[in-house]
């Protein structure tokens, strides 16, 4: 009896004040979300003069209709999805393998250059920037997704390669052993028992860089110089940085951009939190 | 196990770290190599030779009049947002795993504003800290407290702390949930050995939360210094480093000497500088952080 | 599932590598693929529709165009480094432009129809050092002081015609409980207004060969004059002249705020009219002037954004691409925008704002005018001059000391 009124007393404790605050601070950060949605669906000369509410005088579909067509949508996500296709496939498959042959070796060579892997994710992208182009352009990879891929791959396949290595480092090692008495070769092992296992930290991987890969401008800014390649990031760029900026069509613009990233992500979201707990935790 | 077949093992690992290793060397490493030749030389953007001249760049680039403020906001940003992001993530992160239900709805509102793309970030922010027509000033003017609309983004005062706000509502979301994944992993058992005890909930807090959580602590902090140290596209946007160099970060002045003053050189340079001061707080991070794991555990 | 999503991955990426592909093929047959890097979106469709009329003029060329926002310059310098820069573009006058025509990476335009047609006025600014006219002023641009008429009609006041006169007026107005004027220190384009007026009045009025003279490093800044270039912005902002929050008030919000009525003048380009003239209340402009009494106004007359093209295989094409704009696709691009023309003669009736036209009609009374900022300080110098505004107004250093250190620092950029 008394324990279940204790029950009853904490469950009433979970619902005011974790909810509480849970709730208070949701409303916080939505209110800047609220903003963008809601702006983008309304006339320039209403975005300051009611900036949380919307009605009949001040809705419009111009806005989002203008900004698909500006950034000539359909193209500019396909060239966005290869891009995050390529980058992705390549940082998951050649990062979880390095990462496995860092972690099999067990040697002092292999740890020295998992530590020279890790100085370099500290190190910022614009270090390398511009001697890239000139590199990029005499090996024509200027204006192909393998290009744009390759840098990403580059720049990101150190960050992976800690989580990976991470977590690989935290699976017993009697697995492996198991494996290697039932005759399993290094590249058996990794196909069918390890990347198997990886399932959960590659969620974990694909929404951290996948994020960041979709909505990066730099890299496309350098590695991207005609429209027909661009990504819808660099589209939406020309719309804030221009000097005519029309504020409904950025939000337009911004909405129309973030949507498919969110729906991944939506699809994504529970892989991912399983997969942090196992992987990025066992440093 | 003999010799000849560990080496071929060894070889056989070796052959799985190749590819990686390859693209890491050719499209990231041999650039950067390339950039910290060219900080030596007087090497212009455009042509394609230069000559050497030594620290010339380095010098300029140090003796900037700001330089001594640029470091200071950047240190600035490091030491306030870095605790604060982290102490909130945190608490978010506890709230979220007490509740159990609508658990997924939260995680999805405070990952929302990572959606987005950083000069949109810092865009939307300007409006909303604009002194006329930003939100924030309005609500401040319409509940009768005048006294509390300020200039966020230009008064030198305010400009850190409403830039460090800005970071922290868009990188929130990532940290609450590599926490939440922290405290999902620690086995319930643990819990309610403490609570036989009849330990208080500040006590299980202290005694098995935090130790538990210090990897994912470890991971966090680095995470979140690396991404403040080299953050340039949202404070670009949000208030260009000013007013005067009131904002302006290490980042951001490598930004405005490689595409606003063409003076490439200075940027390397700089960057050169930015490279070996993260590195060094990296490993600083590490060494401390590492230490306190071990004595936890 | 998870299998099918793979392949549906993998046929997906194929599909854009054999496009890809595909396409650099085509663009190897007879048609030539011109790129166009435009700074245009403000005006989208129009731009396209003009780039649409010039394919169907010649078939034979392709366009592949980008819009690329506000800064062509900081799109141009990788690609310049790396040998790719567009074959037509827009470009700004100044040094960055004025160094790629020198070494040979923008063509040399002096020779073309367009060239013949272009006020003789416009050229200078868009020749590089070496001689070569690497560009084609995209109008005439300067920038003004936009005012409320119906405020001030109110106010029963009248536009100023110098220094003094302006700072009563300001006074009047404030009196009234209303804003003078806005100005945009948040970013570069206080440059544009504040500082090309004051550099005019103040320093090219005793100095009228001052371009040379900068490039040279004979031209001294650590002056009283040049000081007060700092010193009247200081002015307006000290007696509260200017909008509140003016220390975070750029560009965008500074249009926003006199179309929404918040401020009696503001200081804008002249690339604004089109908006700026439509506002809800009736508007007009004036001469800024920061002229001292007894003293006439040095105007500022300077260049739009304008067109260069790039040094490569496909220069003979962006030719004719910059003589259709200049020629029957005039009206179409210029039109939109309300541009002030840079030809001698245009074909098709050029749409200007009645004001604006006035405006122009003044200027032809002044025998002395000077450029806008980034026509002739060096690059290095830019971000320099509208973040000592900042410093200044948030107090950290007086316009003595801002002289005295952009005096070094003109010196050591053209050195």
């Amino acid at each position: 009896m008394k324990i279940s009124a204790q029950k009853q007393l904490h469950k009433l404790k979970i619902l005011l004040v974790n909810h509480g605050i849970l709730i208070l601070f949701a409303c916080l950060f939505l209110i800047p979300i609220w903003y963008t949605i809601i702006s983008a669906f309304k006339l320039d000369r209403f975005i300051f003069t009611q900036p949380l509410s919307i009605n009949a005088a001040s809705f419009t579909v111009s806005n989002i209709v203008r900004a698909f067509r500006i950034m000539n949508y359909p193209r500019m996500f396909f060239n966005s999805m290869m891009i995050l296709g390529i980058s992705c496939l390549m940082l998951i498959i050649f990062g979880s393998m390095a990462a496995y042959g860092i972690a099999m070796a067990r040697h002092k060579f292999f740890e020295r250059m998992y530590g020279f892997f890790i100085i370099l994710i500290t190190l910022p992208f614009q270090l390398a920037m511009v001697p890239l182009i000139s590199m990029l352009k005499n090996m024509n990879l200027i204006n192909t997704f393998l290009g744009t891929s390759l840098v990403y791959g580059g720049f990101y396949m150190s960050f992976v390669i800690f989580l990976y290595t991470g977590f690989i480092r935290s699976i017993p090692s009697e697995l492996e052993d198991a494996a290697r008495v039932d005759g399993c070769g290094l590249l058996k092992m990794y196909i069918y028992i390890y990347f198997p296992l990886l399932k959960t930290i590659t969620g974990v991987i694909l929404i951290l860089r996948g994020v960041a890969i979709w909505n990066d401008l730099l890299i496309p800014l350098i590695t991207i110089t005609r429209t027909a390649n661009a990504t819808l990031p660099l589209r939406l760029m020309s719309f804030v940085g221009s000097y005519y900026t029309s504020w409904g069509l950025v939000f337009g613009g911004t909405l129309l951009v973030s949507l498919p990233i969110l729906c991944i992500f939506l699809l994504l979201q529970r892989f991912f939190v399983k997969g942090i707990m196992s992987g990025a935790i066992k440093q | 196990m003999n010799s000849s077949s560990s080496r071929v093992r060894l070889l056989q690992c070796f052959a799985f770290c190749l590819p990686a290793a390859i693209i890491i060397f050719i499209f990231f490493f041999v650039p950067m190599v390339r950039s910290l030749q060219l900080s030596f030389t007087d090497w212009d953007g455009i042509s394609l030779t230069s000559q050497w001249v030594g620290l010339d760049n380095f010098r300029t680039v140090i003796s900037h009049r700001s330089f001594n403020q640029i470091v200071r906001n950047t240190i600035y940003l490091m030491v306030i947002y870095i605790p604060l992001l982290n102490v909130f993530a945190l608490f978010i992160a506890i709230q979220i795993y007490e509740v159990k239900n609508l658990g997924n709805l939260y995680k999805t509102v405070f990952f929302l504003p990572n959606m987005l793309s950083m000069t949109v970030v810092g865009f939307i922010w300007k409006l909303i800290f604009s002194f006329h027509n930003g939100i924030i000033n309005k609500f401040f003017r319409t509940v009768g407290l005048n006294a509390l609309a300020n200039d966020w983004l230009g008064d030198p005062s305010l400009v850190l702390p409403s830039m460090t706000m800005t970071i922290i509502w868009y990188a929130l979301g990532y940290y609450v949930l590599i926490y939440l994944s922290g405290l999902y992993n620690i086995p319930v058992e643990l819990y309610e050995a403490t609570e036989v005890e009849g330990a208080s909930s500040r006590q299980k807090f202290v005694n098995v939360t935090i130790p538990m959580l210090a990897p994912a602590i470890t991971i966090n902090i680095i995470l979140s210094t690396i991404g403040l140290i080299t953050l340039f596209d949202l404070p670009f946007v949000l208030t260009g480093g000013g007013p005067g160099y009131n904002s302006q970060t290490i980042a951001l002045q490598i930004y405005y000497l490689g595409f606003v003053t063409l003076q490439p050189k200075l940027a390397l340079a700089l960057a050169v500088i930015l490279g070996i001061f993260a590195i060094l707080i990296i490993i600083v991070l590490m060494k401390i952080l590492r230490k306190r794991e071990e004595n936890i555990l | 599932m998870k299998k099918i999503l793979m392949i549906l991955l993998v046929l997906m990426m194929s599909a854009g590598l054999l496009t890809a592909a595909g396409a650099r093929g085509a663009a190897d047959a007879e048609t030539v693929t011109l790129s166009v890097a435009l700074m245009s979106l403000d005006i989208p469709e129009e731009t396209q529709a003009f780039l649409d009329a010039f394919t169907k003029a010649y078939p034979h060329i392709r366009i592949d165009y980008v819009d690329v926002g506000a800064s062509i310059e900081e799109y141009l310098q990788p690609r310049a480094a790396a040998g790719l820069l567009p074959d037509f573009f827009s470009i700004n006058a100044g040094s960055f432009a004025a160094q790629l025509a020198d070494r040979g990476m923008i063509a040399d335009l002096s020779d073309t129809e367009t060239a013949r047609k272009t006020l003789p006025s416009v050229k200078p600014q868009f020749t590089s050092p070496g001689g070569k006219l690497y560009g084609i002023a995209g109008g005439l641009a300067s920038s003004l002081i936009y005012y409320n008429v119906d405020l001030f009609n109110e106010l029963n006041v009248k536009p100023a015609e110098n220094w003094e006169e302006f700072l009563e007026l300001c006074e009047t107005i404030k009196r009234a409980g209303h804003t003078p004027i806005i100005i945009t220190p948040a970013d570069g384009t206080i440059s544009n207004t504040a500082f090309s007026h004051g550099f005019a009045n103040n320093v090219v009025r005793n100095n009228p060969d001052y371009v040379e003279r900068i490039w040279d490093g004979s031209l001294n800044f650590n002056t009283p004059e040049f000081a007060d270039v700092y010193r009247m912005v200081k002015v307006l902002y000290d007696r509260g002249y200017t909008q509140p929050g003016t220390l975070s008030t750029e560009y965008l919000m500074g249009n926003a705020l006199f179309l929404q009525g918040q401020a009696a003048m503001h200081f804008a380009g002249t690339w604004l009219a089109g908006s700026l003239l439509e506002a809800d209340f009736t508007t007009d402009v004036f001469m800024a002037p920061w002229n001292r009494k007894g003293e006439i106004k040095i105007p500022v007359v300077a260049t739009e954004t304008g067109w260069g093209v790039a040094e490569g295989p496909n220069k003979k094409e962006a030719i004719m691409l910059l003589d259709w704009l200049n020629g029957p696709g005039y009206t179409m691009y210029q039109n939109p925008r309300a541009n002030i023309p840079h030809l001698m003669e245009v074909e098709g009736e050029v749409i200007l704002k009645p004001q604006i036209q006035r405006f122009l009609d003044d200027l032809a009374a002044y025998e002395l005018a000077a450029g806008l900022w980034f026509e002739y300080l060096p690059s290095e110098i830019m971000p320099l001059t509208y973040k000592f505004y900042q410093e200044m107004l948030i107090g950290d250093i007086t316009p003595e000391e801002i002289a005295r250190e952009f005096d070094l620092a003109v010196k050591q950029a053209v050195k």
